[in-house]
């Protein structure tokens, strides 16, 4: 199971270096439902070689986000800014997985097998389509001016990149 | 200029570089960390004392988060993540000797704040080893050679493992860090801070404030956080999916 998503990773990280930059954003939310599918698949699956099969999908769709998420972070982030905004990126997302780690005794506990993997799945699917919903499917990959003291007003000064 | 058949630029030697020293980095994580969770599992019986090692690895990696990026935004940034390859290789040597529990935590600790340096910092680099290549291209490349190093990496440990022992797997694991470290110090990385502009914010927590003002992008890292949150819960649901369930389905369908 984890070399079919590792495997499906290595080709979803191919794919999201040869996206179109307009078509990253949509990508890594197109990446975000597949990974969610995977999961589900791999929790759903009969047999191990169904699951093998879903979690290799799986893989594909994180690749794409792993890729992607990091170039639009690179693209948009002050340079001065690069090692800092990394820095909480990778601290926000390794915490994350922890967590999960974390509670996925207590899932099983709850759920059992299947249907702690089911709840992951779904969850992640719905995660996917929250981020459609935000419009970050519209995100380009466009440096974000830097907020100086005179012009604190502008609240949202980051949102002129967001092509609507 | 030399061109590729699809017409993207040739990666320039640092990238190629690079790409190399990222598939050792993350073949050595991965070895580390799978020897490690063996030993220590084989000493004590206990998969509390694996979490703590595997959490002392980890959490430097979120707690240390505003300290490693301003290390990485001020400091030249090659010798920094060189300091932090040594500092790897130092924690695995002093691994590959102990074997009480304590020193096996705080060892994993040192090694896990080295991480908190190295991890972002390998990204942060991306757009100064690119060259003509796209920031997406590269980042691609180096995340795809991340991939294939965690793939070799836990192949690695069960073969040098059963070879000659973990020491000399975390030995040899040491020994590649070293050569990370002068690696990365020959790929021109920024030698002096990237100036900010006047009045610029520039404190320790720029960071989280950036992602705090441009909102779509702070979303999307909220998102692919949670996502890989339930991504953390299936990689421990999966070894149990695997051993208990799909493993008994075919001995439970004849009956």
């Amino acid at each position: 199971l984890i070399t079919a998503w590792t495997g499906g990773m290595t080709l979803g990280t191919i794919i999201a270096g040869r996206l179109r930059s307009r078509l990253l954003a949509p990508g890594i939310v197109l990446g975000l439902v597949v990974l969610g599918l995977g999961v589900a698949g791999g929790a759903l699956s009969p047999t191990m070689w169904m699951a093998i099969a879903a979690y290799g999908i799986g893989g594909v769709g994180d690749g794409v986000q792993l890729v992607g998420a990091r170039a639009l972070l690179l693209q948009r982030a002050p340079a001065h800014l690069a090692g800092r905004a990394c820095a909480v990126f990778t601290g926000a997302t390794s915490g994350a997985i922890s967590l999960g780690m974390g509670v996925s005794a207590f899932l099983v506990a709850l759920l059992g097998v299947r249907g702690a993997l089911l709840s992951a799945g779904v969850a992640s699917i719905a995660a996917a389509l929250a981020a459609l919903l935000l419009g970050l499917h519209h995100l380009q990959g466009e440096p974000v001016p830097e907020m100086l003291p005179a012009t604190t007003g502008t609240r949202r000064a980051g949102e002129h990149a967001l092509i609507s | 200029m030399q061109r590729n058949p699809d017409h993207s630029p040739a990666a320039a030697r640092p990238l190629r570089i690079a790409t190399a020293l990222q598939v050792m980095v993350a073949a050595g994580n991965g070895l580390a960390y799978v020897a490690l969770a063996l030993r220590v599992y084989q000493e004590t019986h206990s998969t509390l004392a694996v979490t703590m090692v595997l959490l002392a690895g980890g959490l430097p990696v979120l707690l240390l988060a505003p300290v490693s990026g301003l290390l990485l935004d001020r400091l030249p940034m090659g010798r920094v993540l060189a300091v932090a390859g040594l500092m790897v290789a130092a924690s695995l040597c002093g691994l590959a000797l102990a074997h009480s529990l304590m020193a096996t935590i705080l060892l994993v600790l040192g090694f896990g704040v080295a991480d908190s340096v190295l991890q972002p910092g390998l990204t942060a680099a991306i757009p100064q080893l690119a060259g003509e290549v796209s920031v997406l291209r590269a980042t691609s490349r180096l995340q795809g050679a991340t991939m294939g190093g965690t793939a070799i990496g836990p192949l690695l440990a069960g073969v040098l493992g059963s070879l000659g022992g973990t020491s000399t797997a975390l030995f040899l694991d040491a020994g590649v860090s070293v050569l990370f470290s002068v690696g990365i110090s020959t790929l021109g990385l920024r030698a002096a801070r990237t100036s900010a502009p006047q009045g610029a914010d520039d404190g320790m927590g720029a960071g989280l404030r950036y992602l705090r003002r441009d909102r779509p992008m702070g979303l999307l890292v909220v998102v692919v956080s949670v996502m890989l949150g339930f991504l953390g819960v299936t990689m421990v649901v999966e070894l149990f999916l695997a051993e208990r369930v799909l493993h008994e389905a075919p001995r439970a369908m004849p009956s």
